[in-house]
């Protein structure tokens, strides 16, 4: 990509008015083929960006120079929150809506923020997670996040969007985003030497490298925690010439974000961890797909490829290619993420056949999640038994967590797998703690008794995400703010995640207002949420229920 | 799904269709084999694979799955033309269901009464996309779709405006004798089944198999259930 399509997607609040010339000058600097069918969710992604929306001509345009339906464009836009089709506002606020951002005041925040700005040409809605938990209150302005905002700020905050002042002109110290260690471990602070990895496998077969990975225990660590070096195996094995590189930045499931880390600090490591793996399994070329909220990061991933293909990381063998997501949790499936990459709305797929055997264009494809990538990187530069001395008998090697909420320290903590909650609690100073969601709302809720819990992957969630809440909080709000946030993010296609996350909502709220019929209630939450857990689709509806039924678990604790 | 049928097994479903690529959407066709939940329709049936699929766990689990989609549009059997030849109403029938259970959804849907000889009503549609299917591979239209996301998502007609009349749909298509409910309905010849001579009128949906009226001949056959 050139560098001009790189500055449209750095930090601006100015948009073209649509023309069919400008947009075809700048599909053809963003890509040699923009209108290739397959590439319509990034050409889309771009027109949006430029223009500040599709507007319906644009859309017309689209179809006619893809040979795609006018109505397969229309469904994209509808699927992807990010996409849309009105003129755009001169300011369009996105306020995260995490329970962790409610916790710090969001509500009170946003009222203020909309009284402030009544009349006024903005957009003020709010979004799931953006991956600032440990920022509180983050919002996304114009897709570029402010992580400073709060009661002292707010005034000129909103001084700024009333005068229209472009946001390249706003205080930059709102922009910051701290992405320090608080406990560091190997992974976080060993001596990288770019290539090196690449060099230690020269020479090895294929088998040669996948039993390093093997030997080092490497499971992944995007949240389910499959075994690395059985996946790229799977896919080594398919006789298939063409074979895909995909790494997940799609960091999607709130209180996450150990990416974003990887992603801005060691964005180098992450893709010779992809250049490894397609070595491993003989991949030609690569994706990454980066979650739209992550918009911010595109400018330097794309430097971190440019830089990576001058020091021979990257050669002409194997090539990476940057995507953007568009405000699509279930995206972060990898499935859905595979359909996104093709072009289409996230639908996960039936499974079998898994992404190893067909998955991007029906090629067999790995998908590892960034700090994966980065593990791997680790483990051909420190060694497969660095990374397997870390950790426990089961779970080996060491890994990010984020830690958000209740805390003196939110932020991240490398810590061995295995370590105990308590020692994390400890660690960033969380004080009169009443229960904490480990691995995200598709998690689960633990209390104080089962602080003992071994971060690992025989404990619960293996997504890096540790949300803390103290006595003062409820866990009815918090349970609805897990609910509403799948409500939400349910891509529809089957019936117990599409209609059991409403009806779901629904049970809540009879579960709060009629406490004379809560036995009652109780049993149909707990039904539904078996039912959701057992006859969904994919993991998102599976795991959609989790939050209600820990809620239940500690009721009727309390009860007795 | 289909080993089962062959078998003479009959699994409930809505979203299958034999002549079809299975969706796996409608989710009432779960199974357990292993003790691992799945969807029979998209599951490859294996040498000497233990499925369970008439046990009361799952019997349960579909009744229930009935009730969402009851909640979730907005069926009112009694004044539908297709009731009694009802696939929905028919599982519902046969699943023991006596009442809503969830709270209706009341969701607001559009009509599409532009075609002239079809009339789409959204309210009964289950987001099954069998008429997108067979619209793909029996017609070689690409008429019908899904669009939205989530609780938003809903049924599209493939056309600059939107609207069925401007697409190439026909009542001669497959597309438009396969909704499992009463969602796509013919305008011509309607209410023409006195009670007593539907489909479902005189054995349930386990025996008959999931059927229309007007297509039938199909190799979806329905068994005893044993």
């Amino acid at each position: 990509m050139k560098n001009s399509a790189i500055e449209w997607f750095s930090r601006r609040s100015t948009y073209t008015a649509w023309s069919t010339e400008s947009a075809e000058r700048v599909l053809l600097q963003s890509h040699s083929a923009p209108f290739s069918p397959q590439r319509i969710l990034q050409t889309l992604i771009v027109l949006q960006t430029f223009f500040g929306h599709v507007p319906p001509q644009a859309q017309e345009w689209l179809a006619r120079k893809t040979g795609s339906h006018i109505a397969d464009i229309r469904s994209l836009l509808s699927f992807y929150s990010f996409l849309v089709d009105t003129p755009p506002p001169a300011f369009h606020l996105r306020f995260s809506n995490n329970i962790i951002e409610q916790h710090a005041g969001l509500d009170e925040m946003y009222e203020r923020v909309q009284a402030d700005l009544c009349g006024t040409d903005c957009i003020i809605e709010t979004t799931s997670c953006i991956g600032l938990s440990d920022h509180p209150l983050p919002v996304l302005v114009n897709g570029f996040p402010i992580t400073r905002l709060d009661v002292n700020n707010v005034h000129d905050f909103c001084n700024l969007v009333r005068s229209k002042t472009p946001l390249e002109c706003w205080p930059e110290s709102w922009f910051e985003i701290n992405n320090i260690i608080r406990h560091e471990g190997p992974l976080t602070s060993y001596h990288y030497t770019p290539g090196l990895g690449i060099k230690n496998i020269q020479g090895l077969t294929r088998e040669q490298i996948i039993q390093q990975v093997g030997d080092a225990g490497l499971r992944g660590l995007g949240g389910a925690g499959f075994p690395t070096a059985f996946k790229w195996h799977w896919c080594e094995q398919q006789p298939e010439p063409i074979k895909y590189i995909v790494c997940n930045a799609d960091e999607g499931e709130p209180g996450t974000f150990k990416d974003r880390f990887y992603l801005t600090k060691q964005m180098d490591r992450v893709i010779e961890g992809m250049a490894i793996a397609a070595r491993a399994v003989g991949a030609i070329k690569g994706y990454i797909y980066l979650r739209g909220e992550y918009l911010y990061l595109y400018p330097a991933i794309q430097q971190a490829l440019r830089h990576a293909k001058q020091t021979g990381i990257l050669d002409e063998l194997f090539e990476i290619e940057l995507h953007l997501g568009a405000g699509a949790y279930i995206c972060g499936e990898e499935s859905a993420l595979i359909e996104s990459l093709q072009g289409k709305r996230g639908i996960p797929t039936s499974k079998p056949p898994y992404p190893g055997e067909k998955g991007l264009f029906g090629k067999p494809t790995v998908v590892n999640n960034v700090e994966t990538f980065a593990s791997v990187a680790y483990i051909f530069q420190a060694g497969s038994t660095a990374f397997s001395a870390m950790g426990t008998a089961k779970s080996k090697g060491s890994r990010l967590h984020s830690v958000s909420g209740d805390c003196e320290q939110p932020g991240l903590y490398e810590l061995p797998q295995g370590t105990p909650l308590s020692q994390l609690l400890h660690l960033c100073g969380a004080k009169a703690t009443q229960c904490v969601q480990v691995g995200g709302p598709s998690g689960q809720l633990l209390f104080p008794e089962q602080f003992d819990t071994t971060l690992d992957f025989e404990g619960p969630g293996h997504g890096g995400a540790i949300m803390v809440f103290d006595t003062s909080r409820s866990v009815m709000n918090i349970t609805r703010n897990f609910s509403n946030f799948f409500r939400h993010e349910s891509c529809g296609f089957c019936t117990p995640c599409r209609a059991g996350t409403v009806a779901l909502s629904h049970l809540l709220e009879r579960y709060t207002n009629l406490p004379e019929n809560r036995q009652q209630t109780s049993n149909d939450l707990l039904e539904l949420t078996e039912l959701m857990n057992k006859s969904s689709h994919c993991g998102l509806g599976k795991t959609a229920g989790q939050p209600v039924a820990s809620m239940l678990k500690w009721a009727n604790h309390h009860d007795r | 799904m289909q080993a089962a049928t062959a078998a003479g097994a009959y699994i409930p479903h809505l979203c299958f269709h034999p002549d079809l690529a299975p969706h796996g959407s409608c989710r009432l066709c779960i199974v357990d084999i292993n003790g691992k939940t799945v969807s029979s329709c998209t599951q490859p049936a294996e040498d000497k694979q233990e499925v369970h699929s008439n046990i009361p766990d799952m019997q349960q689990a579909r009744l229930r799955l009935i009730q969402l989609l009851f909640a979730e549009g907005n069926h009112f059997c009694p004044s539908c033309e297709v009731s009694g030849s009802c696939q929905l109403q028919a599982l519902a029938y046969d699943l023991g269901m006596t009442h809503y259970h969830y709270t209706p959804f009341s969701a607001v849907r559009a009509q599409d009464a532009s075609h002239p000889e079809l009339f789409i009503d959204r309210d009964r549609c289950i987001l099954c996309d069998l008429c997108g299917r067979a619209s793909c591979s029996s017609d070689n239209k690409n008429v019908y779709g899904l669009s939205g996301r989530g609780e938003q998502t809903h049924l599209i007609f493939r056309s600059q405006s939107g609207n069925l009349a401007d697409t190439a749909a026909s009542v001669h298509d497959h597309a438009a004798h396969i909704c499992p409910v009463g969602c796509i309905l013919p305008k011509q010849g309607n209410y023409m089944q006195t009670i007593g001579s539907r489909l479902y009128d005189n054995a349930p949906i386990h025996k008959v198999g999931n059927h229309r009226m007007d297509e039938p001949t199909s190799t979806n056959e329905g068994h005893a259930n044993e």
